[in-house]
């Protein structure tokens, strides 16, 4: 029932969402021929770039004359932190929008269980995200069809994991902030915020190896693509610790919300 | 056996009042009020039924099971009308409605447009555009549509004008006929009186006193209105003339008396006075509620 409502709720958005996030990959990969035929003159022109520069955008590992270098430089940064825009902001809302529009008190006194209530929520919040990255993975791997040379689609497949884990992530505590305030607005502004500052931390720990230990803070750690591109996969500590996080978010969201006294 | 159950049921908020060892039981089949004014404990009670806040202390049982432990099967055969309605602006009613009665089971559309049709809803109507009186006739139809075992209405006639207040009444009765009990809040005694056999009295989060209707009514109190002769003035009276007296009020050649001493004393001081005319009646519960509130004695004597 709550599942079903909140696809079709949000049916909207989403379509909304992937369009726009279809399209900048779509529009963005279309350059991408022009920029293979002149690969060299414009590996000479990047490395004009100071090399902690060039190091946040991966540009040091990253080749922008092939497809996944392209990519991993151009197209993986905006899958990954508009997307968070758009997770932190579903799942903000999910438990929150209840109470913050006092439909609390109708929803919660239908015989359904409070665990009920936020396990559809999530469930409905992960099969939404998951259209999304499927429309992104769908135009990421169309879009192969603009390279001339064989594309290392094991990567782009990884860097497309990866986004999508990120995704799950940044909801997972949006999820949690939702349970626990009742203001949407405080729970979006929360949420946002941790998911520009984890965006921030990740660019500064790019930028020296003295703020490298910021990595550890960051949501963004483990999909940055230059590492990915490196080890031709995700690194599993970063994986399993951001697994981690999102579990416990969960678990959290849920233990808290059976007991929550819902705001009259 | 009792529908409701409530024993020595504790909210407290930090700082802010909630409930305090509330009290009462409802048995099957009963309209059961429940009165006091704005913020005395109502709506936390209530609330505290559903399991949508979870009590400091104490417990509840309705239906036989614990409020807190066996929610999901207690909300199963209970309709909730808030006092306070609000609904998915995105939804139409219709929608809501179906919506609302899916968690119980399938829908039944005909009692639904049955429903609708008596308290004058249009089911295609979008939620954002109903008013608070329609928001409200949405609340009723949500809560009946499933034939509750147990009805908990908090303030249920706000927003509603008189003649779908009468609408409304009429099928709380039918309810009530079908086996159903209500429980029923409200600051309005007047429509408590009409509908409940007995009410409990909360004030300040505590309970004054669980009593029957009519034994509230007929409880010893008198209103007697004693009016003076042409020319003579009435005089206020003293606790050694008549005993009993719990509250007087002289207006013009009007005395008025809330009683509750002999009648026999009454009479007899009476007739002493010059009097025009003389009336013995039964105080309405709003000026017995009057008296609960006012005197801090008459509070806690219940």
């Amino acid at each position: 029932m709550i599942f079903r409502r909140e696809l079709k709720g949000n049916a909207k958005g989403l379509i909304i969402w992937s369009l726009v996030l279809g399209g900048l990959v779509l529009l963005m990969m279309s350059v991408y021929p022009s920029f293979a035929e002149d690969a060299q003159t414009l590996e000479d022109m990047m490395n004009v770039f100071p090399e902690p520069i060039a190091g946040v955008f991966g540009m040091d590992v990253l080749k922008l004359g092939t497809y996944t270098g392209f990519y991993g430089v151009e197209v993986h940064l905006i899958n990954t932190l508009v997307g968070s825009v758009y997770a932190a902001l579903l799942a903000g809302g999910m438990l929150a929008k209840e109470e913050n529009d006092r439909t609390a008190e109708f929803l919660l006194s239908k015989p359904v269980t409070r665990e009920s209530v936020a396990g559809q929520k999530l469930a409905a919040v992960l099969v939404m995200l998951f259209i999304l990255n499927a429309v992104i993975a769908a135009v990421s791997f169309a879009c192969t069809g603009f390279a001339d040379e064989a594309v290392e689609t094991d990567i782009l497949a990884w860097y497309l994991i990866a986004t999508f884990l990120l995704h799950a992530t940044v909801a997972s505590v949006s999820f949690l902030l939702s349970a626990l305030m009742r203001r949407t607005r405080s729970v979006a502004s929360l949420a946002l915020g941790i998911v520009f500052l984890s965006y921030a931390l990740h660019v500064a720990a790019g930028l020296s190896d003295r703020f490298a230990f910021l990595r550890r803070v960051s949501l963004f750690a483990f999909t940055d693509a230059a590492a990915i591109t490196e080890n031709g996969g995700l690194a599993v500590p970063d994986a399993a610790a951001m697994a981690l996080v999102s579990l416990l978010c969960v678990v959290g969201a849920i233990g808290y919300y059976r007991n929550k006294d819902i705001a009259g | 056996m009792a529908i409701v159950e409530l024993d020595r049921l504790t909210k407290r908020y930090g700082k802010r009042r909630g409930i305090e060892e509330v009290s009462f039981s409802i048995g099957e089949g009963e309209i059961f009020g429940f009165i006091g004014p704005n913020g005395a404990g109502k709506s936390t009670t209530i609330r505290l039924l559903l399991h949508l806040i979870r009590p400091t202390s104490g417990s509840a049982r309705i239906f036989g099971k614990d409020v807190v432990r066996q929610s999901r099967e207690i909300r199963r055969e209970t309709g909730y009308l808030p006092s306070e309605v609000h609904y998915y602006d995105d939804m139409r009613t219709a929608d809501l409605l179906r919506y609302s009665a899916g968690f119980h089971g399938n829908v039944d559309e005909k009692r639904m447009r049955d429903l609708a049709e008596r308290l004058d809803l249009d089911l295609s109507r979008k939620i954002a555009d109903l008013s608070f009186g329609n928001r409200k006739k949405v609340g009723i139809v949500q809560a009946l549509l499933h034939r509750p075992r147990l009805l908990i209405l908090d303030e249920p006639t706000g927003g509603l004008d008189p003649l779908m207040q009468q609408t409304f009444f009429d099928l709380l009765r039918e309810e009530r006929e079908r086996g159903a009990t209500i429980f029923f809040s409200s600051h309005i005694l007047s429509e408590v009186q009409r509908m409940c056999e007995r009410v409990a009295i909360i004030r300040e989060g505590r309970i004054v006193r669980v009593e029957s209707v009519t034994a509230l009514v007929r409880s010893s109190y008198k209103i007697v209105t004693l009016t003076f002769a042409e020319g003579s003035r009435p005089q206020p009276v003293r606790e050694h003339d008549l005993p009993g007296v719990i509250r007087q009020d002289i207006s013009g050649r009007v005395l008025t008396l809330l009683f509750n001493g002999s009648i026999r004393d009454l009479l007899d001081f009476a007739r002493q006075l010059p009097l025009a005319d003389i009336l013995i009646g039964e105080p309405s519960l709003e000026e017995l509620f009057m008296h609960e509130y006012k005197t801090d004695e008459g509070a806690r004597g219940g």
